[in-house]
């Protein structure tokens, strides 16, 4: 799922500086589950900026709003009662989130609660890591399941570098090494074979360097005539 | 319920300092408060007639709830509960203002008086915001109790239920213990105990023994159904509660863990000089003393071979009631003790060294041709703590709850385990864990019946994110993953502690009795803020 | 007039205030205690919602460690109360009003020692301005 982090409450009181009405929108999908953006979190938020407004006079009126998944309009449409009159929106969700209301209520100021960051999964309770770079070409197969895109602080493809010590990362002796990793788990299914061929260069194109990328699934696109049928855009 | 029909009854008690507070004062002052329909003096509620004065109050007023304002709450549930169930109420819809122990007797006489207002205004804040929970408050329990385990801690608790009345279900997996003479010990001015082999056991009318193994735990705790395949066919055996006994292995073994080899295999082999070393091989519930299961073993060596030299080390004997005229025996026919502090060191093989130091004469050292361990081991209980969903601690023990808090209790209610505690667990002290793990079974059993519900949590199946947080963090594993792929709480599990509400990153979790608005009314209340 | 909330968990803790009454020993009257089935039940929320109403200072009190009926529901509360202290910290409020005490049942000469501590607190921070006047 998407990982995302608070930005700290001083960069968030420094966003809100001149705002009055604002609406702190939580999402209850990727972020909640990363205790980032759920509604616990942003009645946390909402808590400590009416403490910080209290006793610094900012003036900020606070509410707040949590949907099921602020990447969805069906869902953010739900909010136009709560952000008509605000200010802003300080958005909790995901950047997907945060433009999603932005999008469509572009008079509101939206503000990105969170740094979003990554693809990952809890290690366990609490622990979040990055599993997957997201670079549209998968090479899980020839990896042993493991993601030399996101995993090596490279994104070698055919590694380990030199700075691989003692099963570690130079970048820090915290982080595994990605390629030990998966020569590890090459050997555990009897498939070092998959080694002995280099994956060639990779085709940055289908990742982040060809441009926002879009995927159309043709047979869930309404046609034209459908969209007419149900009065208008969806 | 609206919510808006709360009665107050204000207790008057005696004199002394108890006249500090103006209980007709906090009578007007509760009577003030907005949807109080009924504000009452009612002389000493925990009396007779101070009760039925409240009951008939309650019936002819038409209020759902009430703030009885008194002292503490703490040893007066159950009279609260009646009073309330008599008055047609719900059992738990009430709540204690306790202006004694924490208004008249802490605090000088304005402030105290002060104090007993805002108590009283959280305790009406609280019930109003106040829904009935799930309860039952006597659920039907079986007086059947499912023993499991094939060895002398699972016969011992099956005797002590069966002496209470309680009727038991012994399932044994695998072999059944080998069948120790029924070995009977007593305390000075203590009544007589026992443990006993199965065939013993098995001759009790109100015990039926099973040899087979569980498959699978359904039902509640009270009323589970444990399914056991016998001899293919698959019979469910009903039970309030269950007893896990898994029987450690205590055996003698060799240096490398396999069995001890017999008198007449160690006679053929030549071998004569033998030790026996208290320790076990590996890690785990270790023994220090000489036990009759090596004395007996060092006789049977002595009476097969002779010229056999056989010692036994240890830091004491433990040979209890019958037992005790093994060590003489033992002694007369040439078995040599000897006592150690430390673990011995042992060189070898071919043939052995074992060295140690003797308190009194100092170092010590002995050869040998064998070295035997004594040995009390860990328990297998793998297969029972899947199919009783107990997890394993990190000594490998079933998880059992702090045993002073609550012993025999395993994080999974209605689950208790009987266990071989570190050290000489010997049939004394088996006996006594078995009583003690009885008595906690008749705690929850004997009534006939148990209260279920409550306080407990309930999850807002709308607002869940699945994000499996509250199953991490349940010590009781109360919370599973629906049919509808969201957390729901099993309420016979939950016991109401509150941390799935606290952690829920989508505050989708609620607990009857202590919600998030209750808190947060009473924290207004207290602080002076309107309602 | 000072306004100490104290989270109060319903087995030592409580136990433990209802003696420190039956004991005739006094502390001042500024303590309110709100009862609560197990420390681990408080959230942030609770806590950071106390001081915005105007608390002076607010003390979570739980059964001692390795205590707790609930296997570890003090440890909860721990987590809960540093995260608050940060938070409390970062509005400049003051992480040293709030606290987190572990008390037995058996220990209600705690309790007045616990409230003074609290009270002496907040005689060296000042009042939160946030409290109610009067």
């Amino acid at each position: 799922m998407i990982i995302g982090e608070q930005k700290s409450l001083e960069e968030i009181a420094g966003m809100l500086e001149g705002q009055q009405r604002i609406l702190v929108a939580g999402c209850r999908s990727c972020v909640a589950i990363c205790l980032a953006g759920g509604e616990k979190e942003v009645a946390i938020l909402a808590e400590s900026l009416r403490l910080l407004s209290s006793l610094k006079g900012r003036g900020w009126e606070i509410e707040e709003a949590t949907v099921e998944r602020q990447c969805e309009k069906e869902w953010v449409a739900e909010l136009s009662a709560r952000i008509e009159g605000k200010g802003s929106v300080l958005s909790l969700a995901c950047g997907v989130g945060a433009q999603t209301i932005q999008a469509m209520y572009p008079q509101v100021r939206v503000l990105p609660g969170l740094n979003t960051s990554n693809m990952g999964a809890p290690e366990e309770a609490g622990v979040f890591v990055e599993r997957c770079g997201g670079c549209g070409d998968c090479v899980l197969h020839l990896t042993g399941g493991i993601c030399p895109i996101a995993r090596c602080a490279k994104s070698l493809l055919n590694g380990p570098c030199g700075g691989s010590q003692g099963g570690k990362c130079e970048v820090s002796p915290e982080t595994p090494c990605a390629w030990e990793e998966i020569h590890r788990s090459l050997e555990r299914l009897g498939r070092l074979d998959l080694l002995e061929e280099p994956i060639p260069p990779k085709n940055w194109l289908p990742s982040r360097d060809g441009g926002p990328r879009k995927m159309v699934r043709k047979e869930a696109v309404l046609t034209e005539e459908q969209k007419r049928s149900k009065g208008g855009k969806p | 319920m609206s919510g808006d029909q709360i009665g107050v009854f204000v207790c008057s008690w005696g004199s002394g300092k108890d006249a500090k507070l103006d209980m007709d004062g906090l009578r007007i002052f509760a009577g003030s408060i907005e949807g109080i329909s009924l504000s009452k003096r009612v002389d000493r509620i925990c009396s007779g007639s101070g009760q039925r004065e409240m009951i008939s109050a309650i019936k002819e007023s038409g209020i759902d709830r009430f703030v009885a304002v008194a002292c503490s709450g703490r040893t007066k549930t159950r009279l609260y509960r009646s009073i309330a169930t008599s008055s047609g109420l719900h059992p738990l819809a009430f709540e204690v203002a306790n202006v004694r122990e924490q208004a008249a007797y802490v605090h000088d006489a304005p402030e105290a008086q002060r104090k007993a207002e805002i108590l009283i205004k959280m305790a009406v804040e609280k019930i109003r915001l106040w829904t009935a929970p799930p309860f039952e408050e006597e659920m039907p329990v079986s007086g059947n109790v499912a023993v499991v385990g094939g060895g002398l801690m699972a016969t011992s608790v099956a005797r002590e239920l069966i002496a209470q009345g309680m009727t038991v279900d012994l399932i044994v997996s695998g072999e059944a213990s080998k069948d120790l003479p029924p070995y009977i010990f007593r305390n000075e001015g203590e009544k007589e105990r026992s443990v006993l082999g199965m065939s013993e056991a098995s001759r009790d009318q109100r015990l039926r023994s099973h040899h087979t193994n569980v498959l699978e735990v359904q039902g509640v705790p009270g009323d589970f159904g444990l399914i056991m395949d016998v001899d293919g066919e698959i019979v469910p055996a009903r039970c309030g509660a269950i007893v896990l006994a898994p029987e450690p292995r205590m055996e003698l073994s060799r240096l490398d863990g396999s069995p001890a080899p017999s008198a007449q295999d160690l006679s053929a082999q030549g071998l004569r000089r033998i030790v026996i070393l208290p320790s076990g091989p590996s890690s785990g519930l270790g023994c220090s003393c000489m036990t009759p299961r090596g004395m007996l073993y060092a006789l049977s060596l002595v009476n097969a071979i002779p010229g056999a030299e056989v010692y036994l080390l240890g830091r004491e004997v433990r040979a209890l009631g019958e037992m005790e005229g093994l060590q003489r025996s033992a002694q007369e026919k040439g078995v040599k003790f000897f006592r150690i502090d430390s673990e011995p060191l042992v060189e070898g093989p071919g043939p052995f060294t074992i060295t140690w130091k003797d308190p009194l004469v100092g170092a010590m050292s002995l050869r040998a041709d064998l070295v035997l361990f004594d040995a009390v081991l860990t328990p297998e209980v793998q297969a029972m703590s899947k199919v009783f969903d107990v997890p394993i601690d990190d000594k490998g023990e079933l998880l059992c709850i702090d045993p002073r808090l609550r012993p025999g209790e395993t994080v999974r209610k209605g689950v208790f385990a009987a266990r071989y505690r570190v050290g000489n667990m010997l049939y004394e002290d088996m006996a006594i864990e078995a009583g003690s793990v009885a008595a906690r079974v008749l705690e929850m059993l004997s009534l006939g019946t148990m209260e279920i519900g409550g306080a407990v949590a309930e999850v807002d199946q709308d607002k869940c994110s699945a994000c499996l947080s509250c199953l991490r963090i349940c010590p009781y594993s109360a919370p599973i993953i629906g049919q509808a792929g969201k957390a729901e709480v099993r309420m016979e599990l939950c016991q109401g502690c509150g941390s799935c509400v606290a952690l829920c990153p989508s505050r989708a979790i609620d607990i009857y009795c202590f919600s998030d608005s209750q808190l947060i009314a009473q924290s207004r209340a207290a602080l002076g803020r309107g309602r | 007039m000072m306004r100490i909330i104290g989270f109060c968990c319903e087995r030592g803790p409580e136990e433990a205030v209802d003696l420190a009454g039956e004991r005739g020993m006094r502390y001042q009257a500024d303590v309110i205690f709100i009862k609560v089935p197990c420390a681990g039940r408080v959230d942030v929320v609770h806590l950071l919602r106390a001081f915005r109403e105007g608390a002076d200072a607010v003390l979570v009190i739980g059964c001692l460690e390795d205590n707790c009926h609930h296997v570890y529901g003090n440890l909860e509360a721990r987590k809960k109360v540093e995260r608050a202290k940060q938070i409390l910290d970062e509005v400049g409020l003051g992480s040293s009003r709030l606290e987190l005490f572990h008390v037995a049942s058996n220990q209600p000469f705690r309790i007045p020692r616990l409230v003074a501590e609290m009270a002496s607190r907040v005689e060296k921070l000042g009042p939160n301005p946030l409290a109610v006047k009067g």
